[in-house]
């Protein structure tokens, strides 16, 4: 752990952090975004979706700082929602510090899904 | 010698790109054989609609020999499907999703010449009825006269729910089943009639789109076949010309 920079340090846990939440009940992931329209905005599409239950698994993840102090951090993995075919997607991240505590101020998210 | 050496081997990557195309020129022409012999098999596009996991499942007991075409990293999952509709050879093409509705709108070349479509809801989640409106919506954005079939799927959870009405079919005044995939009832006569209004519809459609469509189609093959022979017969009468001087 301590060989690893602190981007990875904290990108890695917050990622670990944010998928057991999003499958376990992403109605509570308001608590690791910021207060920010943007964030209001993915919550409330985050709630939307409609699905029951979802599983994600992590294929490999990128965490590097930004210039403004802040941390980018990618997401290659896949989904399972309910029971549906197994999907593969990206996601990325933008953390920053906030009152001594990292929380996510924005994020983009695609399947991979190649012919449409 | 080097430079010589470079022309030979160019001339026989030529030699053997000709080669190659006219070996594919003789699979498409022998494809083409076939399906003649076939009797000019009519082709149709049936789309399913609706939530994900209300079951949109009992097509594969219909198609169940065929193996679905399906990667995890396509959108679509593919089934072909062939059969006789009054002594005639049809090729039905069923698509589904992915599942990729749950997060993100389908593209329009899902709808994209589709024939006919089938609308699924399971009868056990409010929900999925309650979006049928939505789906509907969308269907006639991009299709706005093909036949459409309603089917509340999952009906041997609770038999009672067949004694129920669903307005949501006779609101736009479209042909409803009670179906269960899990025991089959129902299944086959679901599917048999999608086939029947999928092939009524592309024999007799009015919507523009189509008309554009079949203009387009035949207006290809005419004016293509009839270049192709035209170019044939001026080779066929400038060879012997060019071949004079060298004889």
């Amino acid at each position: 752990m301590g060989d690893k920079p602190i981007w990875e340090q904290i990108g890695s846990s917050f990622v670990q952090h944010y998928y057991q939440l999003f499958d376990a009940d992403r109605t509570q992931l308001g608590a690791i975004y910021d207060n920010s329209s943007r964030a209001k905005q993915l919550l409330l599409k985050n709630s939307l979706l409609p699905f029951q239950k979802i599983q994600h698994s992590i294929t490999a993840q990128d965490h590097q700082p930004t210039p403004d102090s802040c941390i980018l951090s990618m997401v290659v993995g896949q989904l399972k929602a309910d029971d549906d075919q197994v999907l593969g997607f990206h996601q990325t991240f933008l953390l920053k510090s906030f009152q001594g505590a990292w929380v996510c101020t924005n994020d983009v998210f695609r399947l991979a899904l190649h012919n449409v | 010698m080097a430079g010589s050496a470079a022309v030979a081997e160019r001339e026989r990557e030529q030699a053997r790109e000709q080669e190659r195309a006219r070996e594919l020129e003789q699979a498409r022409e022998q494809e083409r054989a076939r399906d003649e012999a076939a009797g000019a098999e009519e082709a149709v596009k049936i789309i399913c609609l609706g939530d994900s996991a209300v079951g949109r499942a009992p097509r594969r007991s219909l198609t169940h020999p065929s193996r679905p075409q399906q990667l995890s990293t396509f959108a679509l999952t593919l089934y072909q499907h062939r059969t006789h509709v009054r002594g005639r050879p049809v090729r039905v093409d069923f698509w589904d999703t992915a599942g990729q509705e749950r997060f993100q709108s389908m593209h329009a070349s899902y709808y994209h010449k589709a024939h006919a479509c089938i609308m699924v809801f399971d009868v056990q989640r409010k929900v999925t009825y309650k979006n049928l409106s939505s789906w509907y919506k969308e269907l006639r954005e991009f299709r706005p006269e093909i036949p459409c079939i309603v089917v509340a799927n999952k009906i041997d959870a609770d038999m009672k729910v067949t004694q129920k009405s669903f307005n949501f079919a006779r609101k736009f005044n479209l042909p409803f089943y009670f179906v269960s995939a899990a025991d089959g009832t129902n299944v086959v006569k679901v599917f048999n009639d999608a086939i029947e209004l999928a092939i009524a519809y592309k024999q007799n459609s009015g919507d523009f789109m189509d008309e554009v469509m079949r203009e387009l189609e035949s207006f290809d093959l005419s004016s293509l076949s009839e270049q192709k022979s035209e170019n044939f017969s001026e080779t066929e009468e400038n060879c012997p010309e060019e071949k004079l001087p060298s004889a």
